[in-house]
């Protein structure tokens, strides 16, 4: 399904990060990446292939000041690094600007100087950069998220909001790290290590909805109440665990933008589940979805390897289920597991595995049971939820 | 200052007698005195201004410093028993003194001599105090000394008598300054004129009140000069002297008041005092040389005032500095004027054009407006009527309008400058926008050549002076709105009236030229009027947009992202104003009220043919239309714009149904005005895919009817385009893409769906599908460039990205 030129599925984590150098305060890099902890290692020599910028020995070590996390897609984030690196010639930053077309994607026109301050910009300079990229019309309905790693960086962008008429929804900011506590945000990680950055809070997620949609005979689009067929339609499935409600990605789409209520909007930011009443997120659903449609194999890997390492934790690695469960659907597994640890972004599952659970993925839980039935795909499915539970 | 030097010479030989007086109260008072200083200086003045300008004052100044001496003294009460007797008399003079006489020399004497006095303390033996008390005098006399030679010769200028006396007193102080050690003779010729001071002394009136001494500083420093120059003098030199010293004063004091003293405590008193009258001579000159610098000072600045401005700054401002709140006044009485004057960019310009020095009252400048006669038209179009019999003809036309305009005040009253101009045009060209759109552009969006529309406004002039005027205006609308639309001159106004007989002529006319036609258009053109007019004047409710709305919308505007909502939704309601209100505005001030309300409120009146006021783009773009109909070379030739300045206006004629790639700046108004006319679009939208292929002989059909139906379904908000926003329109193709009937769509998603799942659009394909086939689906004609959909997509918020790039 991933060929070349095929969309790929939406990134399970892609961040743009203020970098900064814990030496030399007023060293900052701004840099996007899929694995902050990778790149950050990278930029500290630990690992190969960190920027140039960041490879001075003095300026060592770095550290990530904060992340701006939520991209959708690769050019999603490449496109708001640019901007935020060129802010003085990036059209979001400048309305104003628009005439002169000036380009977003490093493009930008040499005749157009960049402002000489490009190199040593200061980290109010940034943070108010950022800023007016969150408010921007192209960027603001990114539901992008600002996670804050530095205490004394969030004060300074503190300040810098009250200076600032315009203000971010609360839900954009992740106060993490050493920054005071948010009351019943659950989406703090801790530190940059134990940011999530693959597909595991997806895992049941996916589990359920690929095992629901490989038995859909019955299934029905709640709003357009016609058949659903997953191998030709887009179908969402909703992301609660113990729903079942699986439709159309349009008439859902236009469900929940009539719920909305703003008829300008294009893509719905969430909505409420037509059959659990549960509300849910939208780029959740549409993540799952993308994977599901357009990296199967990559998606089968995810669920071998969760069931691999259940079982592992469960002291049972009879991996037949698993195969089995998956064959419903595709006749052969093998690609699956030969892929297992071809993308580079799951391999870090293991370490990443604890505090895993994004925030939009908190509804979902792992139910709880711990035998693995290698029977029947939903018995399969009950043990897999089951094993899950154990794990935490 | 030269008197007060003066005087402490002559004091310091009396001083050791007197100086036990009130030194106590003196000492006390000086911390306090830094901040009376200010204070003080406006009560002494008047006590000086009646004593004579006898070396008296100079005497005056000596009890001062004998004061200061005695403030010394004082504390060490031993002496003060002696003096006493002496110093009774003395206080009283004193006191008057020091509400008059102020010398910053003074302040820093006192400070000088709380230090020795401190010095003194320490000893405690009064023999060390008489010791040291007659050394310091003699330090402070010292720097009255060098003080004094200083100030000599600023007293040789202003009085004559001091000068005298200073000058004989100076020579050997002079002497004095250069070696302090000669004390002697110093004393002695003071001795002489200390006679007189020891009389007055007596006279004095013991110092009862705690006055600072700041004072009497400020005081003495000032006395001089008002003693010389009299009462006149004195007054308005104050303020200068008052305010100079002050800071001076106050540092000083704050060097040298209580902080001194505690240095000076750990030091030897009898090495103190060698300390002293040296750091006193440096102060003394350090004084001298502020004192100077502060004395030179108002003298100076007299002399300035009167000179020639040199600056360029100082030119500009020089004629205004003079006339202050008369012209002030003026203004303001002008303003009205000003601001039409502003409003028309033509007037503008011709403002410019004037020597950038020769600054002209606004009167005048709005005089010279009025009177010239200005001819609208890009530089190509002027070239072109460069004939000057061409450009005299259209003037006297324009006067001729004018003139019945003038008459039918009430009419051109109801239109406003843009409503003129749209009308005239649509009188003219009687038609929808889109036809205009088509006449005026190529396929490729470039301009149609302006020339054949010059033919034909030529020969609509022989006719009729007043429709070459027609002409005219139409052309100013586009090149020269974009601006400021609203606020062309008064001419328009008046030939907006004009307009309307000319209209029905050339309506007549394109009847004539295409007979069926003319009916519809007239009447769609009526109908397209009466629901702008009523509803243009309407501003959008800023308040209710969005940040990012209005930061597009100011964006639109053409003005860089303002931060803070509130100033962006000021900035949004002037811009708006400025394109539609002033209009209005201007109309109201310069026409009579009835025309005003007619403006706002009265669709149109009708007579049928005659389009008096359309106020809206939609009548505009209807014109044009018409005048596409007219002039048929229009239609079939192609022009290429000028562009970059025209581009507004020509976007606000957006309803070209041809379909060309509209401009960035076109699209961009598209996308502001999306939201707004957001409401309005469907019905557009629809019917024009009823139309459908506009391009045929049907189109004049279809754009009459879409004209009327954006008419009535825009209401709210855009007064330009009468044809859905190209937003909008991609909007709906977006949503009307059927899914692949046949086929895997979940491999293929529709663009719809892949906007749902976040996929980065890819500008180019988006373009070509939207061209090819989406635009198609909902009947919209139009293009759009890949820029167009970038802008659009990046409004919703879509990721979007160009093909070739490596993502």
């Amino acid at each position: 399904m991933n060929a070349p030129g095929e969309p790929k599925p939406i990134p399970a984590y892609y961040a743009c990060y203020l970098l900064r150098s814990t030496v030399r305060h007023a060293s900052l890099y701004i840099g996007s990446t899929p694995n902050p902890i990778r790149r950050l290692a990278q930029h500290n020599g630990d690992a190969k292939g960190g920027a140039k910028r960041t490879s001075r020995d003095k300026l060592r070590p770095w550290e990530m000041v904060l992340v701006v996390e939520g991209f959708m897609s690769r050019v999603g984030a490449l496109q708001f690094e640019w901007a935020w690196q060129h802010s003085d010639r990036s059209r979001h930053t400048n309305p104003g600007n628009d005439a002169n077309g000036d380009d977003d994607s490093g493009l930008a026109k040499p005749g157009i100087k960049s402002r000489s301050s490009r190199a040593r910009r200061s980290l109010t300079a940034h943070l108010e950069d950022l800023h007016t990229l969150l408010r921007s019309t192209y960027f603001s309905n990114w539901q992008l998220r600002i996670r804050f790693f530095c205490a004394d960086v969030y004060r300074v962008w503190k300040i810098w909001n009250e200076r600032v008429d315009a203000r971010l929804p609360d839900s954009t900011i992740i106060l993490d790290g050493d920054c005071p506590v948010q009351q019943g945000d659950c989406r703090r990680v801790g530190n940059i290590q134990s940011l999530s950055t693959d597909y595991t809070p997806l895992e049941s997620y996916l589990e359920k909805s690929m095992f629901l949609l490989q038995d859909a005979e019955d299934l029905r689009c709640q709003i357009c109440k016609s058949a659903v067929t997953p191998d030709v339609e887009q179908i969402v499935v909703c992301p609660k665990p113990s729903c079942r409600s699986a439709n159309h990605l349009l008439c859902l789409s236009a469900q929940f933008l009539t719920d909305l209520d703003d008829p300008q909007a294009l893509i719905p930011t969430h909505g409420t589940c037509p059959t659990c009443k549960e509300a849910v997120q939208w780029p959740t659903m549409m993540q799952e979805l993308s994977l599901r449609n357009r990296a199967e194999k990559e998606a089968r890997t995810i669920l071998h390897r969760k069931e691999k390492r259940e079982r592992k934790e469960a002291a049972q690695p009879p991996p037949a289920e698993s195969r089995k469960k998956t064959s419903a659907r595709e006749p052969s597994i093998e690609p699956a597991s030969i892929l297992i640890g071809s993308d580079p972004a799951l391999e870090d599952d293991w370490c990443d595995r604890e505090d895993l659970q994004s925030d939009t993925e908190h509804g979902v839980q792992r139910t709880k049971a711990s035998e693995p039935c290698s029977k029947m795909e939903i018995v399969i499915e009950d043990s897999d939820w089951d094993d899950a539970e154990l794990i935490e | 200052m030269a008197t007060a030097e003066v005087i402490v010479l002559s004091s310091s030989p009396i001083t050791p007698a007197r100086s036990s007086f009130q030194t106590s109260l003196d000492s006390e008072k000086q911390p306090k005195a830094p901040p009376r200083d200010p204070a003080p200086p406006p009560l002494p003045t008047a006590a000086e201004l009646f004593r004579p300008a006898t070396t008296s004052r100079f005497f005056a100044d000596s009890y001062t410093t004998e004061r200061d001496n005695k403030g010394k003294g004082t504390k060490k009460t031993a002496s003060q028993s002696k003096s006493d007797g002496k110093k009774a008399p003395g206080k009283s003079r004193q006191k008057a003194e020091k509400s008059t006489k102020p010398e910053a020399l003074e302040v820093l004497e006192p400070e000088t001599i709380d230090s020795r006095d401190n010095a003194a303390k320490k000893k405690t033996t009064q023999k060390s105090r008489a010791r040291k008390t007659p050394k310091s005098k003699e330090a402070g006399n010292m720097k009255l000394n060098g003080k004094v030679t200083k100030a000599s010769s600023n007293g040789e200028t202003k009085n004559p008598k001091q000068a005298a006396e200073n000058s004989v007193s100076t020579s050997q102080q002079t002497s004095n300054l250069d070696v302090p050690a000669q004390l002697h003779p110093q004393e002695k010729n003071e001795d002489l004129q200390l006679d007189e001071a020891i009389r007055r002394r007596r006279d004095w009136t013991p110092p009862t009140e705690t006055a600072p001494q700041d004072g009497v500083v400020e005081n003495s420093e000032n006395a001089p000069r008002g003693g010389a120059g009299g009462l006149g003098k004195l007054l308005s030199e104050y303020h200068y002297s008052g305010v100079t010293p002050h800071p001076r004063e106050i540092l000083q004091n704050l060097e040298g008041g209580p902080t001194k003293r505690r240095k000076i405590e750990l030091v030897d008193s009898a090495i103190q005092a060698m300390h002293f009258e040296r750091s006193i001579s440096k102060e003394v000159s350090a004084a001298q040389s502020e004192d100077s610098s502060s004395s030179g000072a108002p003298t100076k600045k007299k002399p300035k005032a009167p000179k020639k401005p040199t600056t360029v700054t100082a030119r500009m401002t020089a004629q205004y500095t003079s006339k202050g709140a008369v012209d002030d006044a003026l203004i303001k009485e002008l303003l009205p004027e000003i601001t039409k004057a502003k409003s028309s960019r033509s007037k503008t310009k011709s403002l410019d054009k004037d020597p950038v020095f020769n600054v002209v009252s606004p009167e005048l400048a709005a005089k010279t407006l009025d009177a010239q006669d200005l001819i609208f038209g890009t530089c190509s179009q002027l070239e072109r009527e460069d004939s000057p019999q061409a450009l005299r003809e259209m003037q006297e036309a324009i006067r001729a309008s004018e003139s019945i305009s003038t008459a039918f005040s009430v009419d051109a009253g109801k239109t406003t400058d843009r409503e003129k101009s749209s009308a005239r045009l649509g009188s003219r060209l009687a038609g929808t926008k889109n036809l205009w759109g088509v006449g005026a552009r190529g396929a490729d969006g470039s301009l149609v050549q302006a020339e054949k529309v010059d033919t034909v406004d030529l020969r609509s002039r022989t006719q009729a002076s007043k429709r070459v005027r027609m002409i005219d205006p139409f052309q100013d609308d586009e090149w020269l709105e974009p601006d400021h639309k609203p606020s062309t001159s008064a001419l328009r106004d008046n030939e907006a009236l004009d307009d309307t007989k000319p209209n029905t002529t050339t309506e007549r006319k394109l009847s004539s030229d295409s007979a069926p036609m003319l009916p519809i258009k007239s009447k769609t053109v009526h109908i397209t009027s009466e629901p702008l007019a009523s509803k243009r004047p309407a501003m959008p409710q800023y308040t209710g947009f969005t940040d990012a709305e209005l930061s597009k919308q100011v964006s639109a505007y053409g003005f860089k992202s303002v931060r803070g909502r509130k100033k962006m939704i000021e900035l949004l309601q002037k811009c708006w104003e400025s394109k539609h209100g002033k209009a209005e505005k201007f109309v109201e001030i310069h026409v009579l009220p009835e025309s005003s309300i007619a403006a706002t409120t009265v669709p149109e009146p009708s007579i049928p043919g005659v389009i008096p006021n359309a106020k809206g783009k939609g009548k505009l773009k209807a014109n044009e239309s018409i005048s596409a109909l007219m002039s048929p070379s229009r239609k079939i030739g192609r022009t290429h714009n000028p562009s970059t300045s025209s581009f507004n206006e020509v976007e606000e004629i957006q309803d070209s149904e041809e379909e060309i790639t509209p401009s960035p700046s076109r699209v961009q108004k598209h996308y502001t005005e999306m939201r707004i006319d957001s409401k309005s679009v469907p019905e557009l939208s629809f019917e024009v895919s009823a139309s459908a292929p506009p391009k045929s002989p049907c189109r004049r059909k279809t754009i009459a009817s879409k004209g009327s139906h954006a008419a009535k379904s825009k209401p709210s908000s855009s007064q330009r385009s009468s044809t859905p926003d190209i937003g909008a329109q991609m909007t709906k193709a977006i949503r009307a893409q059927p899914l692949p009937s046949i086929g895997n769509h979940r491999s293929h998603p529709t663009w719809y769906q892949k906007i749902l799942m976040y996929d980065p659009i890819i500008l180019e394909d988006f373009a070509t599908w939207l061209n090819v086939e989406g635009f198609a689906l909902i009947g919209e004609d139009r293009e759009v460039g890949p820029l167009d959909v970038r802008q659009w997509c990046e409004s919703k918020g879509i990721c979007c990205c160009w093909k070739q790039g490596s993502w």
